[in-house]
């Protein structure tokens, strides 16, 4: 007789699980917002989430790409007043950017949380994704070549209204 | 997922006639299998069991909304057959379809808790879903229940792997049944070895993992747990080893998306130090490129390190 386990069930878990719905084109592996968030910024990243959620016809996805992705815009804005509340003055600029980047990687796992389900459902139904590489490797040559003004807009697209109110 | 056992019980277990299904549909012969099936439903409407049979050819022929409906028209002449129940929610999670199968599959189970099958479907579907943690215990479960099975054994090795090992609760004489079952299993030595460096029998531990690694140099689970054995040894290589068990885990995907993290952060981590603070920024550099290095690495050094504790590691 084999040797039983103390077993308890801990009731039905997937109740909130999304049917899988496959996309006609491939998709982006959800662990690469979370990556692109650091590289590229939040906002693009969650330009990227609504065009999955898009491509699923999951209108819900799209809605919370979108809304991350106006967080995303103001978090420097955010971020500066803050730091300006804290610090006045003897405010830290570049410090200040490693806040928003930090925070924009907190962004980026949470478009992971949510286009996860969404994409695991794609590919159990046999939908394809990108190879990590084609699109991180776009992202970091863009953001090692790019000029850095152009760098600055993309990962905090406020900069230009920043600006005006930092003078 | 329904392993040999289970399409055993579904194609034999209703009358006859049905017995050669099951053999067509592992040789690919599908239209014969189909055939066979349907001048059986034809001679019999309402056989439950000829209507899984079908469901089962749909299923194989990738016609999964047919295997649905075929399922369904089984449940409606049994609503008790267990086998039904978990036939429609392999079907159903075919289709993506994640809750209604895990309903399908509890209700299987709640018509027969001791199957092992039943059980080790639902650990498949909860696998696919991520919840790795709940998957491992029902696959455990399954496996106490009936541990003569490979497949679940295989399952709880692969699940084993995504699962940190303080939620692991395998027993020892299941994994030594495992051994039993295939003694060439590489991983089946080395979840036998894990099971017994976590009672404490670390010499044990380590002959497993030796002729884990002699059968193959790269098993995954022997190295995980080699590495445990000299983390408990010497502290002092416990950031590297487990450094090195977190790359390994990630794969090479993985790792270049480290890499690219990694420079994110140097990046940033530059823009912070003052301008002309020279030795600064070279140690800002040197270490990023050493965690680079390291990165691309972790393997030959993990494994180096392994083998200034284990010469006889290749």
């Amino acid at each position: 007789m084999p040797a039983t386990l103390d077993f308890t069930d801990p009731g039905a878990v997937l109740q909130s699980v999304p049917d899988g719905r496959v996309a006609p084109i491939p998709l982006a592996r959800p662990e690469l917002l979370i990556y692109l968030a650091l590289l590229i910024g939040i906002v693009p990243t969650a330009l990227l989430t609504l065009g999955v959620g898009a491509s699923l016809r999951r209108g819900r996805l799209v809605l919370q790409a979108a809304a991350i992705g106006l967080l995303g815009f103001l978090l420097p804005l955010a971020v500066f007043l803050a730091g300006l509340a804290i610090a006045g003055e003897a405010l830290h600029v570049p410090l200040a950017f490693v806040v928003v980047r930090v925070l924009s990687v907190g962004f980026g796992w949470v478009l992971y949380t949510v286009a996860r389900p969404h994409v695991r459902g794609h590919q159990v139904l046999g939908g394809r994704t990108l190879p990590l590489l084609w699109v991180l490797g776009p992202a970091f040559a863009l953001t090692l070549l790019a000029p850095g003004p152009v760098v600055l807009l993309m990962v905090m697209p406020i900069f230009p209204l920043l600006q005006g109110i930092l003078g | 997922m329904i392993d040999d056992d289970d399409e055993e019980i579904l194609l034999r277990s209703g009358p006859g006639g049905l017995e050669a299904v099951g053999p067509l549909l592992a040789v690919g012969q599908v239209q014969r299998a189909r055939e066979l099936v349907l001048t059986h439903l034809a001679a019999d409407p309402d056989d439950p069991f000829a209507h899984l049979a079908l469901s089962r050819v749909h299923e194989q022929a990738g016609d999964a909304a047919s295997a649905l409906a075929s399922a369904e028209a089984a449940l409606g002449k049994a609503p008790d057959l267990d086998v039904a129940w978990l036939q429609r929610a392999v079907v159903l999670l075919e289709l993506g379809r994640f809750a209604e199968s895990e309903d399908s599959a509890r209700r299987a189970i709640a018509l027969d808790p001791d199957d092992a099958g039943h059980h080790g479907f639902y650990a498949s579907l909860l696998s696919v879903c991520d919840r790795d943690v709940e998957a491992l215990r029902r696959a455990e479960h399954a496996l106490s229940l009936d541990p003569d099975r490979p497949w679940l054994h295989t399952l709880r090795a692969q699940l084993m792997l995504h699962v940190p090992a303080q939620e692991w609760l395998l027993t020892e004489e299941a994994a030594r049944t495992a051994l039993r079952l295939d003694p060439e299993s590489p991983r089946n030595h080395a979840v036998l070895g894990l099971v017994l460096f976590r009672s404490g029998r670390h010499d044990e531990a380590e002959e497993r993992f030796r002729a884990a690694l002699a059968a193959n140099p790269n098993e995954p689970l022997a190295l995980r747990g080699l590495s445990e054995l000299v983390k408990g040894r010497s502290p002092l290589y416990r950031p590297m080893l487990w450094f090195g068990q977190v790359m390994s885990r990630l794969g090479p995907d993985g790792q270049l998306a480290v890499l690219f993290g990694l420079w994110a952060l140097y990046a940033t981590a530059s823009a912070l130090i003052p301008a002309g603070n020279q030795n600064a920024s070279d140690l800002l550099t040197a270490g990023y490129l050493g965690l680079c290095a390291y990165t691309w690495f972790a393997e030959p050094i993990t494994r180096a390190l392994l083998r200034r504790a284990y010469p006889w590691l290749t």
